[in-house]
């Protein structure tokens, strides 16, 4: 019998499938990763067995009984733990009181019993084999012993099941083999260690089995012994490829308009020297993370550079600020449209014209409201943008994808040179992103160089002239995209990757 | 394609804010006959509202950028002192009050440059402006009044222009010009951009910084006008003017449709809430019969005003 049994779970977010009848058993003592691309379903799966999301359909059973599990703290009575992707440590307290963070021990008055909290504490830790003073605050900790904090704070409950959710991607190479070390300790004390992880090196370092997952499906297990990165990658990306997407650019001999040479942003990225063509589209490809959103930020005027140089046109320049860079002709199209991009509580026509105030002035600092209608019209149009007559409709009121086409025409006014679309069509329906897709192509049709950056392969490989693959604050490769295969770029990304480590 | 009459934002607020203060004013007509009704108890109603507006429509510009203003009653107090001093000392007349609304301005602008470019919350940073310049107040005056003021000066709070009282001609200019400013103005437009989302306006090539400097510095130049207008017909300077008002500023902007959030505010909005609060202010006083409510009513109208504007952005919230 095993210790975790799925069986059947789907979930949908709306319309969207994000787990389709996923059935799993995983066993007692045993360490099982998860792998998949962006958007294939793990988190989502982690998050309903950990309680936070809930099913649409099918069952969990433990020890081969069915649990029901509407939150977290079910799932804690079940002895299912999570320590999430991003850190949750209070950092200005001390290890004991995050560890029993709201079940601190008390008196009949209750004041908490220090001296036990931290005894408690100790004890803890010691069953993992690692000595602590309870009292030190965690921020003088290093991130990997905060990690470490987290974990025993999980375990601490007596749990059965111990998920990571890419546990290793802030910590370092020793911090990543102590905390190894510790999930075999766990291991061998009868623990079900769920861990998840983009990095194949690691996962065939650690994981006894390990499961593929590919847009909401269960591709399947594969055992010790047949871990081959390639196998994998393949179960990873299996998808056909389908032909939804614009022919690419008729030739690639347009000249150089924007170039950086060894360009370097501290702690961020590292010697990054690319040359970008008036007609193209060139995909940047690497996760979150590996230093391409930093990149464009630079090439933005919205961060500084360290060292090397950015030049446009053949010329050197220092950008100072977005402001300065759409002068120039730069635009930047933000991964995050509701934080970064819209103004979600203006108008259509407020959003269309934010940034080309410039170019609609009539005298004396006045806009021009007849021409930004105008252009506001235009691109409506021009975009499919939906209602028709959005225009004066707060862009609250539209949907992702039409929300997401209003940022692109906010770009498209301000009539740049070279635009730099981050995640393009990042939570957006099947439509607009066909629509997005071949308006970018349109766009370098025109003449204009386009910088896509995506963690969607696909996407990456059926829309660009020319692909860089970014690992870990580098430039790994720049690849011409004559039939480039998935396999390819992943084997850049992941392996060569993980080779530089 | 439809036309739109956008020339002037009058919001479905500003409607009923209309109808509310034709409410108040027509039922507190019935039950208090001529007390209220009377001429000289309306001219009492509007003549504070002169300088309730101004402050009023500086704390909008504030509000839009998702800031707040505490320190224009103290900017008030210090400006009327500085130019009633100048005066006093024999200055020349519009010399005095050049000087005075670029201190205004410097003020304003000190505001925004802590804000905008030391990241100090605008609570802490103006609350602290606040306190400085009203000490500043007591330290130059040793508590005493400022007169001797030239009565050209005087003449300004105190004269008709073809039988209108300056005050309002001046005020209502001065509405007339934000209201131009608010229709297309791009620096106006760019503090909206600002207010409702700093990122994005950054990343839009917006310079946040310079519009937020901009919007305090305004701010402060309306309380600064405040001080003249206010000076002037009292025919003095003093200290303690101004106390309290960035309260009744406060409420009557976000009573008019500011938002607390930053990213909302209009002119007339805040022009009928300056209305409103005096209105209501004036029936507790007529209830009550002393004039020591007042505090306490701009107070509470804040506050339901302040949680009214929650409410309805907290529900807009679930909504996106």
């Amino acid at each position: 019998m095993s210790l975790l049994e799925i069986k059947n779970i789907s979930k949908s977010f709306g319309s969207n499938k994000v787990l389709s009848n996923i059935s799993i058993f995983l066993e007692k003592g045993e360490i099982h990763s998860f792998i998949g691309e962006n958007g294939a379903g793990k988190s989502t799966l982690m998050k309903i067995i950990g309680g936070i999301y809930q099913a649409d359909s099918g069952q969990f059973l433990i020890n081969g009984k069915e649990v029901h599990m509407q939150n977290p703290m079910d799932a804690f009575r079940e002895g299912i733990g999570i320590v999430h992707q991003e850190l949750s440590v209070a950092d200005n307290m001390t290890v004991a009181q995050n560890v029993f963070v709201n079940r601190e021990p008390t008196n009949a008055l209750g004041f908490i019993k220090w001296k036990q909290l931290n005894e408690d504490t100790v004890t803890e830790f010691k069953k993992i084999g690692i000595d602590i003073k309870p009292d030190t605050l965690v921020k003088t900790l290093s991130v990997g012993m905060q990690q470490v904090v987290e974990i025993v704070k999980v375990l601490s409950r007596d749990v059965k099941i111990l998920i990571l959710d890419e546990p290793t991607s802030a910590l370092s190479d020793k911090e990543i083999s102590n905390l190894f070390e510790l999930l075999l300790k766990l291991k061998e004390s009868g623990t079900l260690v769920i861990f998840i992880s983009h990095k194949l090196k690691e996962i065939k370092q650690i994981s006894d089995r390990v499961s593929v997952l590919r847009d909401g499906n269960f591709i399947g297990t594969l055992e010790k012994d047949e871990m081959e990165e390639s196998t994998i990658i393949r179960m990873m990306v299996g998808r056909e490829i389908d032909n939804l997407y614009p022919p690419k650019a008729k030739s690639r001999d347009g000249e150089i308009v924007l170039e950086t040479r060894r360009l370097t942003r501290n702690e961020k990225y590292l010697d990054v020297s690319l040359k970008i063509k008036k007609g193209e589209i060139t995909g940047m490809f690497g996760l979150v993370g590996s230093g391409r959103t930093e990149f464009a930020y630079s090439l933005f005027g919205a961060d500084g550079v360290d060292g090397g140089e950015i030049l446009l046109n053949g010329r050197p320049v220092r950008l100072k600020s977005p402001k300065m860079a759409i002068r120039y002709g730069i635009g930047y199209l933000s991964e995050d449209r509701k934080r970064t991009g819209l103004f979600v509580g203006m108008d259509v026509k407020d959003n269309v014209v934010a940034s080309s105030l410039d170019f609609i002035m009539a005298k004396l600092g006045f806009l021009d409201d007849k021409k930004s209608e105008q252009v506001t019209e235009e691109y409506i149009g021009q975009l499919e943008i939906r209602p028709s007559n959005c225009s004066s409709l707060t862009v609250r009121s539209l949907s992702g994808g039409n929300q997401q086409k209003v940022l692109l025409a906010k770009w498209l006014a301000a009539k740049p040179e070279v635009l730099i679309v981050d995640e393009p069509t990042r939570g957006v329906d099947v439509g607009a992103k066909c629509k997005i897709h071949s308006i970018l192509r349109a766009l370098a049709d025109s003449g204009i160089a386009i910088i896509m950056i995506s963690s969607e392969l696909p996407e990456i490989l059926g829309l660009s002239d020319q692909v860089a693959v970014m690992h870990e604050g580098r430039l790994i490769t720049v690849l011409e995209n004559d039939g480039l295969t998935e396999e390819t770029v992943l084997a850049h990304a992941f392996l060569k990757g993980g080779d530089n480590q | 394609m439809q036309k739109r009459k956008r020339r002037i934002p009058v919001s479905g607020r500003s409607i009923t804010l209309i109808i509310i203060i034709a409410l108040v004013f027509g039922v507190i007509s019935i039950i208090k006959g001529e007390l209220f009704y009377s001429l000289t108890n309306i001219s009492n109603v509007f003549s504070n509202l002169s300088y309730d507006l101004l402050l009023a429509c500086g704390m909008t510009f504030v509000l839009i950028l998702g800031g707040i203003d505490l320190s224009v009653g103290s900017v008030l107090a210090f400006v009327g002192i500085v130019i009633t001093m100048l005066l006093n000392r024999g200055l020349n007349v519009a010399l005095a009050i050049v000087i005075g609304l670029a201190v205004a301005v410097l003020a304003g602008a000190i505001n925004g440059v802590i804000v905008s470019k030391f990241n100090v919350a605008p609570f802490v940073a103006t609350l602290a402006m606040m306190s400085s310049l009203r000490g500043a107040c007591y330290v130059l005056t040793s508590g005493f009044f400022v007169v001797g003021l030239p009565d050209s000066y005087v003449a300004i709070g105190r004269g008709y222009t073809l039988g209108i009282p300056n005050k309002i001609i001046i005020s209502i200019a001065i509405m007339i010009f934000l209201g131009i400013i608010s229709t297309r103005s791009r620096v106006f437009k760019q503090m909206f951009y600002v207010g409702q989302n700093a990122n994005a306006a950054y990343l839009s090539g917006i310079s946040s910084a310079r519009t937020i400097i901009l919007g305090y510095a305004m701010c402060s130049l309306l309380a600064g006008v405040a001080a003249i207008l206010m000076t002037s017909s009292f025919a003095m300077g003093q200290a303690s003017f101004g106390t309290g008002f960035e309260m009744r500023a406060i409420a009557a902007a976000v009573i008019g449709g500011a938002s607390m959030n930053g990213g909302e505010g209009n002119f007339v909005g805040t022009a009928l809430g300056v209305i409103l609060v005096a209105l209501v202010n004036n029936v507790f006083i007529m209830f009550n019969g002393s004039p020591n409510w007042s505090t306490a009513i701009s107070g509470i109208m804040l506050l339901v005003a302040v949680a009214f504007d929650l409410i309805r952005t907290r529900k807009r919230g679930e909504s996106v």
